[in-house]
């Protein structure tokens, strides 16, 4: 039970993560200074054309090669945070683009600052855009805290592991398993459906 | 240090990789027939079949690959049905990539007009010509990009193969590092590149394929 409860933590401290890793990220691709955009477009083509699993590894085990022993649910949530990341840098860079020039130059016309203009006419309107997409990386992110479980037996996964190689009884435990994560995709999706909606009412 | 690397690293190249790319391309297979079937068998909306193909994606795609892949290896066995580490791992990551296939296919259908399948049923086609003769040879272009974006996810997830003991990429490094955890950094970098430079190229391509199309 309490396996349940870490994925859950896992999930909402991952999507925080996640949301501030793109916004930061597709603010660089979007940016004029083509040191931001080459090291933003690096970071997002590697991490999202390599598996999640190595880089759950590359955080535990090779950081503890050099001394830098992270506990096993905070190297998986960084791994999985750059991993997420990357895809919704390239969500919500596609996003960005996709919100008219015009808006920009008004806000410019109005004198507020290239930040401000980010923050509060160009982002709000590029996050409505994206968020369909968006959401399906949240999602993806929920199902790959499983990964941890590789390096560790502290969300629900490892612990469903620990018990199988206890009771050996391990058909319907995994069955146990995939309905506990379907119900959480569902309530998530349901959330983000939600939010979709309540978006869409300051719409085009 | 240095020839233990170069050991390991000739023994990634050798056997790990080779059965890291069979998984994915047999898992892809299965993921494109299972996509092609299921997808055009959605474009019959029929209110039965509609139901049962959309309970599977859903389902297959609402848990995560590694339970999945978990069930068939450990779970099946104990209701009669037993497959080794490699076939499970194919059958795991075919079922889940033909959820996402069958997405994929039911996507590019839908996105032709319906005036192409009115046309062709003007012209005296009944459904089954309409779909291979007027509707497929459009719609299999729009699934290309799809499909191989599909790759590089099946590429990437393989490596949850090395979880139930499949010797893929991954699981070779394991073994290599518990004699010596100092090659954990170089080992875990080369294959970090190792599959970048496999998937890299095909999400380019797919990208470009996709501007090129639409």
């Amino acid at each position: 039970m309490w396996g349940g409860l870490w994925t859950l933590e896992i999930t909402l401290t991952g999507i925080a993560g996640v949301l501030m890793v793109g916004i930061v990220g597709a603010a660089m691709r979007t940016s004029k200074s083509a040191l931001a955009r080459g090291l933003a477009t690096a970071f997002t083509e590697f991490f999202r054309n390599t598996p999640p699993l190595v880089w759950i590894y590359f955080f535990f085990f090779a950081l503890l090669g050099v001394g830098i022993k992270l506990p096993a649910v905070v190297a998986g949530t960084l791994a999985l945070v750059f991993y997420q990341g990357a895809i919704a840098i390239e969500i919500l860079r596609a996003g960005i683009e996709a919100v008219p020039s015009g808006q920009r130059e008004a806000a410019s016309a109005l004198g507020l600052s290239p930040f401000e203009q980010f923050r509060s006419i160009v982002l709000p309107q590029a996050f409505r855009i994206s968020l369909p997409a968006l959401g399906n990386n949240l999602i993806s992110l929920l199902k790959n805290t499983s990964l941890i479980s590789a390096i560790g037996t502290i969300e629900i996964t490892g612990i469903a592991n620990d018990i199988i190689a206890i009771r050996l009884s391990s058909a319907e435990l995994y069955l146990t398993l995939g309905a506990f994560y379907l119900v959480c995709v569902f309530i998530l999706s349901t959330i983000l459906r939600f939010t979709e909606r309540r978006l869409a009412r300051y719409g085009s | 240090m240095n020839e233990h690397y170069f050991a390991a690293l000739r023994e990634i190249l050798a056997q790990g990789l080779p059965v890291t790319i069979e998984v994915s391309i047999a898992a892809m297979l299965i993921a494109i027939a299972g996509g092609l079937v299921l997808g055009v068998l959605r474009a019959l909306r029929n209110p039965v079949l509609d139901t049962v193909i959309i309970a599977y994606v859903e389902i297959l795609r609402g848990i995560p690959l590694l339970v999945l892949m978990f069930f068939v290896f450990f779970g099946l066995p104990q209701l009669g049905f037993h497959f080794a580490e490699v076939p499970s791992a194919i059958i795991a990551l075919g079922l889940w990539g033909a959820a996402n296939g069958t997405e994929i296919v039911r996507g590019a259908i839908f996105s032709i007009s319906a005036g192409q399948s009115e046309a062709g049923a003007a012209l005296g086609l009944n459904w089954l010509q309409v779909m291979v003769h007027v509707i497929l040879p459009q719609a299999l272009r729009r699934m290309i990009p799809p499909f191989m974006s599909l790759f590089v996810a099946t590429v990437e997830s393989s490596s949850l193969a090395a979880l139930i003991g499949v010797k893929d990429i991954v699981e070779i490094v394991r073994l290599r590092v518990e004699n010596d955890p100092a090659l954990w950094i170089p080992l875990l970098v080369s294959i970090l590149f190792l599959y970048f430079f496999i998937n890299y190229p095909i999400s380019v391509a797919s990208q470009k394929l996709e501007k090129r199309l639409a």
